[in-house]
């Protein structure tokens, strides 16, 4: 059976949800727990908190620069991966102002050392600057572009920058084996006519623990 | 121990969290009035029952990094990272991080699920 995302009424392939900058922030928290996802290896908690630590950063960057647009979320199954993109309008940033190397591996990212704390500071203490790190740790494959009005990609200093768009992939875990398949067995059959196929149901798991939810996105 | 011990209503939630020392960050997952449970990125078995230097961070509703005494409970596991329960520290229910923490509870009280 082919992996499915299910969000609320909808079940397939892919998923596009948008959100708006103006949305109640615990209502996006309530969206990504409405999200069930096929089985990952990774947990699917963490999946959803770094997600919604990308997306708020851009609902963020929507907000202080007045940009109505949507950010916009997409999810695709299939190939063994979780695959997600998120695109906002929110006018970039510069890579250099990160506290790390976007291109580091994240082990070699200290989250006690002196960049993070001079980050720390600038924000007026109130920003880690760690949410693209987990989304490294937590995602194996990790993109960050910029893209002008085109969504064509462009570097930052273009000075045609229009928003970020982020590519993320987690692998799916491998599949359960399946369970045997039922015979009816029949003195007088070949055994060519006596397979009888149980598709075993297949498996989605909620994003985060299950409280129940009413979510933001549409 | 390895699981939930909490016997107070949950409330999903999502703010940052730093465990000083250790040097792991994560997120706070659902909030109790008492406690919280987080989900870390990576390996991350803290030490239990014993005083821990926990920050937390939610932007969102403009709680900068605030201290926050807790104690973890249990820990365990998870695929690509780990999990655990902290208790708010005695100090901490003194301290200016419990009406910030309240404050966290509270918007998410307020969760229209």
């Amino acid at each position: 059976m082919a992996p499915y995302i299910a969000y609320r009424s909808q079940r397939g392939e892919t998923l596009q949800l948008a959100f708006s900058p103006r949305a109640e922030f615990r209502d996006i928290v309530d969206s990504f727990a409405e999200i069930a996802y096929p089985r990952l290896a990774v947990s699917r908690e963490l999946v959803s908190f770094a997600l919604l630590e990308l997306v708020s950063n851009s609902v963020r960057a929507h907000r202080e620069k007045a940009v109505g647009e949507e950010v916009r979320v997409g999810f695709r199954a299939g190939g063994g991966e979780l695959c997600v993109t998120i695109t906002d309008a929110g006018r970039g940033f510069d890579p250099t102002l990160l506290p790390y190397d976007l291109e580091a591996p994240p082990d070699s990212i200290d989250l006690l050392g002196d960049s993070f704390a001079e980050y720390r500071e600038r924000h007026g203490g109130s920003r880690f600057g760690m949410g693209l790190y987990i989304a490294k740790r937590t995602f194996p494959r990790f993109r960050l572009s910029f893209v002008d009005r085109e969504g064509r990609p462009c570097p930052w200093f273009s000075g045609s920058v229009k928003g970020t768009r982020i590519d993320l992939a987690a692998p799916l875990a491998p599949e359960a084996p399946r369970p045997p398949l039922v015979r009816l067995a029949s003195e007088s059959a070949s055994e060519e006519e006596l397979e009888v196929l149980f598709e075993p149901a297949g498996v989605l798991e909620p994003a985060m623990a299950p409280l129940g939810a009413k979510g933001a996105a549409r | 121990m390895s699981g939930e011990r909490r016997q107070d209503a949950r409330d999903r939630s999502f703010a940052r969290i730093l465990v000083r020392v250790e040097g792991r960050a994560g997120y706070v997952a659902d909030v109790s009035e008492n406690g919280f449970r987080a989900i870390f990125a990576g390996d991350f078995s803290p030490a239990l029952d014993s005083p821990l230097r926990v920050e937390i961070s939610f932007e969102e509703l403009g709680l900068g990094i605030f201290p926050l005494p807790a104690l973890a409970r249990w820990s365990k596991a998870v695929e690509g990272g780990a999990e655990a329960g902290f208790e708010l520290a005695p100090e901490a229910r003194e301290g200016p991080g419990a009406g910030l923490f309240e404050r966290l509870r509270s918007y998410y009280d307020k969760s229209l699920r």
